[in-house]
């Protein structure tokens, strides 16, 4: 009983964490129609950034390779650990800054042009991170990172966990709800919709892509913050692309593409499926098969269903 | 020629011009492997800018056509050959007589598979009108799902054709060439230049090009633009398998990511020579290929994708109509 | 009353337009064999729209369209090319990536090799000037030549059809003129010739028909000499 309530949890920390990301995916794609396939790119920075604050510094036994380190997030002050949100904070940051040159240089182009730098970004970080190894340990990764809140209950860590990761949702969750339902929001969607209307009732249609396409990446920063934490071991192939930016796509496409309510929908679909779908029986619980089914479900709900199984209002 | 008033008229592209060929006299042979690489992405990155020049979208799953097609091409080796591990390679090469007849048959194959997807996926998302993220996305998907098959079906561990290993050829100026990567270069500029041939002399070439002028103006004439759709596909997914395949002889190893792994220096190439020119995409192919391989010669050789990533990025920022200029297509 | 001869294209009760937007509605207008008629109208009218709904790049929402009885209301626009329908529209009316000759050769795409090598013939004396141009590149050519190959491009077919857009637009006086005998001369082989013209007196005066077209609705069909002389219709459309 106890394991599989300790699974449950497990699987809701991690439901919750990619809701996250797909909530940042929806203001980049479901708002904006920023055509972002590298989310892996903010989902690394996002929990190497985390990753780097809290790790202990290098040790002969621990990460001899690694420069960077401080064991800040121990540091508590009146028994609330401050920074844990500022580890957050931090993570958005680092995605922003990376976000706002990127999308200056590429968002004037063609959405199909975006994609290829993403993509090519994330491919390239995580090859710096491999090889760098005094960036971050290169493969060997970092571990026995920190849990935050940890002073806590040590024992039952995971429920703690779990209600930091559903705070922290609700958190973007209504960040991001404030952000796509104010005058902001609405010039996304008619730049979604119409870009050449927008442009030609005057609004600087550039900035509108570029603070999107930053928001979206800052959202996606706590995602990975959110990771690491619970995790706790993270490497450069933490962040291959199937789990870490092709599965999202899946989870937005069903959940509903353009309202946040169905991007933490389909995260806790998808997760689902992927998590249970290791139970089948035979052949039908190869890992590979689960590669397939995210393929099929992009291409069926493009074909079918463009707008998910939850239609934005 | 007017490629080199092009080269001569923007500082920054002379500048790169001559940086690249400083780079390549002190380095020859890696100038050389550049070409002979540069070949294979050239084959590779013609198909895809063919479709992207014609469809008007990025084909994300053009990598996992040219991995797909190494495959069946091994598994119909192994299906009609067994032996194939004993019998005898072809001259110099690594590769055994058997795999010259089994090519044409798998690269038929994946023309055929590839106009299947049009009409099973393509055509359909055509007709909803839907733009052109919306198709690339799909075509995602189906990279995604492909890949996925490839490693359900064969596993996730590398492969590779039937071979023998060989010399490597001497060649003047500390030149070392496997005389593979020299026949599969060859190879790709014969199918270059038939496609050229198609393209530019045959009446489907011309139509071809007719409808990715102004589809509605050859509709107009009576071309049938359903139909030179399927061929582009077809075209373009022969195109992608032989490359598929030459890279596998070449690099002596399958794996499911292989076209995956090279889908930024294919897109790099044709966004350098210009969306849907095919001479362009032949010059980006061996652009990016000289160019990655000389940055080996001074950087850390597991940076070369990012090299790549480097060069679309600069195009990007310079020239995203490409260096040779695109055919209509407004960035 | 001039005769019509026999009726070659029927459009009845047509009403098309972009998406959501009609533009034209419930417009009826028959070609006959050798006669020319002509749609003039002010700007934004449906003159174009109407073309293109016969043509097929638009789909009508609803209306028929027959030619020589055969009702090609559902064909696709590349089927009319067998049912003798050609079409040349306003602008971007030639392939500017192919040849002069292979702008020609698309023309005649679905004919065989010989009544392809007649028809170059044909049209290659009708227009001498591209006789010399067969292997340039079509984007090299100037304005009138370019109309020139847009109409060969058409004729090409030998339709019995052939609708023109604008063929005189920004074009020089003279070779206006030009054009418009080129038009006349099209006559003579049954062809029934439907034009879209802004050059109206011009194209009037050498047309048998003409229909004016306001705000998407047809509102005058006459014989055209009929139009030209009314002075009332002088006035609203002709300018004066």
């Amino acid at each position: 009983m106890d394991s599989i309530l300790y699974f449950l949890i497990g699987f809701f920390i991690m439901s919750g964490i990619y809701s996250v990301f797909s909530v940042g995916l929806n203001i980049h794609w479901g708002h904006t129609g920023l055509f972002n396939i590298g989310i892996a790119s903010f989902f690394l920075l996002g929990s190497y950034t985390a990753a780097i604050i809290s790790s202990p510094p290098p040790s002969l036994e621990k990460y001899e390779e690694y420069i960077w380190g401080g064991n800040l997030s121990q540091l508590s002050v009146l028994g609330i650990d401050i920074w844990f949100p500022i580890i957050l904070l931090l993570s958005a940051i680092i995605c922003i800054l990376v976000a706002i040159p990127l999308a200056i240089i590429t968002i004037r182009l063609k959405e199909d042009y975006l994609a290829l730098v993403t993509l090519g970004l994330a491919e390239t970080l995580r090859i710096i991170f491999v090889n760098e190894t005094w960036l971050a340990n290169g493969t060997r990764g970092l571990y026995s990172i920190p849990r935050p809140f940890d002073f806590i209950d040590r024992g039952n860590y995971d429920y703690i966990y779990f209600v930091v990761v559903m705070i922290t949702l609700l958190f973007v969750y209504f960040i991001a709800e404030k952000a796509t339902n104010s005058p902001w929001g609405r010039v996304l969607r008619g730049i979604r919709d119409n870009e050449n209307t927008m442009i030609s009732s005057g609004k600087n249609v550039l900035r509108f892509k570029v603070e999107a396409f930053a928001f979206g990446a800052g959202i996606m920063g706590i995602g990975g913050a959110l990771f690491t934490h619970g995790k706790r071991f993270i490497d450069p192939i933490t962040f291959e692309p199937m789990l870490a930016t092709f599965i999202i796509w899946s989870m937005l496409m069903v959940g509903g593409s353009g309202n946040n309510r169905g991007a933490v929908f389909g995260a806790f679909l998808m997760w689902g499926i992927w998590t249970f779908t290791q139970f089948l029986p035979g052949f039908l619980s190869d890992a590979n098969l689960r590669f397939v089914f995210v393929g099929m479900i992009i291409i069926l709900f493009q074909l079918y269903k463009p707008n998910g199984v939850i239609p934005a209002k | 020629m007017k490629y080199f008033d092009i080269i001569f008229e923007n500082k920054t592209i002379l500048l790169l011009f001559w940086i690249i060929l400083i780079l390549s006299l002190m380095k020859p042979w890696l100038f050389v492997n550049g070409i002979l690489i540069g070949s294979l992405y050239a084959l590779g990155s013609i198909g895809l800018s063919l479709i992207y020049g014609n469809l008007k979208f990025a084909n994300m799953a053009h990598g996992d056509f040219m991995t797909l097609s190494s495959y069946v091409a091994l598994a119909l080796l192994l299906f009609f050959f067994p032996n194939s591990e004993q019998s005898p390679s072809v001259g110099p090469f690594t590769f055994k007589y058997e795999l010259l007849i089994i090519i044409p048959i798998a690269v038929v194959l994946i023309g055929f598979l590839a106009v299947l997807f049009d009409k099973l996926i393509y055509k359909k998302l055509r007709d909803l009108g839907a733009a052109p993220a919306a198709i690339a996305l799909t075509s995602l998907g189906l990279a995604v799902g492909l890949r996925g098959l490839i490693q359900f079906i064969w596993g996730t561990d590398s492969t590779s054709f039937p071979r023998e290993s060989k010399l490597f050829w001497d060649l003047p100026f500390k030149v070392k060439i496997p005389p593979d990567m020299f026949f599969c270069a060859i190879v790709a500029f014969i199918i270059a230049i038939a496609f050229y041939f198609v393209l530019f002399k045959t009446k489907l070439g011309k139509a071809i090009r007719a409808t990715s002028d102004n589809p509605d103006l050859a509709r107009i004439t009576g071309i049938n633009t359903e139909k030179i759709i399927l061929y582009i596909w077809f075209i373009g997914g022969i195109l992608a398998a032989t490359s598929g395949i030459l890279i596998s002889v070449q690099q002596a190893i399958i794996t499911p990511v292989m076209g995956w792994k090279i889908l930024i220096p294919l897109f790099a190439a044709v966004i350098v020579g210009g969306i849907g020119n095919p001479i362009g995409a032949l010059m980006g192919g061996l652009l990016i290929g000289i160019t990655g391989e000389l940055a080996t010669g001074w950087i850390n050789p597991s940076y070369k994708p990012a090299v790549y990533f480097l060069v679309l990025l600069i195009v990007l920022l310079l020239r995203p109509n490409g260096i040779l200029g695109s055919k209509g297509r407004q960035f | 009353m001039m005769s019509k001869n026999k009726t070659s294209l029927e459009a009845k009760n047509i009403s098309a337009g972009y998406g959501e937007q009609i533009i034209i509605r419930n417009i009826d207008l028959d070609l006959h064999e050798s006669s020319i008629t002509t749609i003039i109208g002010p700007n934004g009218c449906g003159k174009s729209t109407f073309l293109k709904s016969i043509s097929g790049i638009i789909n009508p929402v609803e209306g028929e369209v027959s030619i020589y009885g055969s009702n090609v209301t559902e064909l696709n626009t590349f089927e009319l090319s067998k049912k003798g329908l050609g079409y040349v529209p306003q602008s971007e009316n030639i392939f500017p990536s192919l040849s002069v000759e292979d702008n020609l050769k698309m023309g005649g795409y679905i004919l065989s090799n010989d009544d392809y090598k007649k028809n170059l013939e044909y049209v290659l004396e009708m227009f001498p000037v591209l006789k010399d141009k067969l292997s340039d590149s079509s984007s090299n050519l100037s304005g009138g030549q370019r109309q020139m190959l847009a109409l060969s491009r058409a004729l090409m077919l030998d339709p019995k059809i052939i609708m023109l857009d604008e063929p005189t637009a920004g074009l020089s006086p003279i070779i206006v003129d030009e054009v418009l005998e080129n038009i006349i001369s099209l006559k003579k082989s049954n062809l029934s010739v439907l034009l879209v013209e802004q050059n109206a007196k011009k194209a009037l005066k050498i047309s048998d028909f003409g229909a004016v077209f306001s705000f998407g609705k047809k509102v005058i069909e006459d014989e055209a000499s009929r139009i030209l002389s009314d002075k009332e219709i002088s006035k609203l459309y002709l300018g004066g």
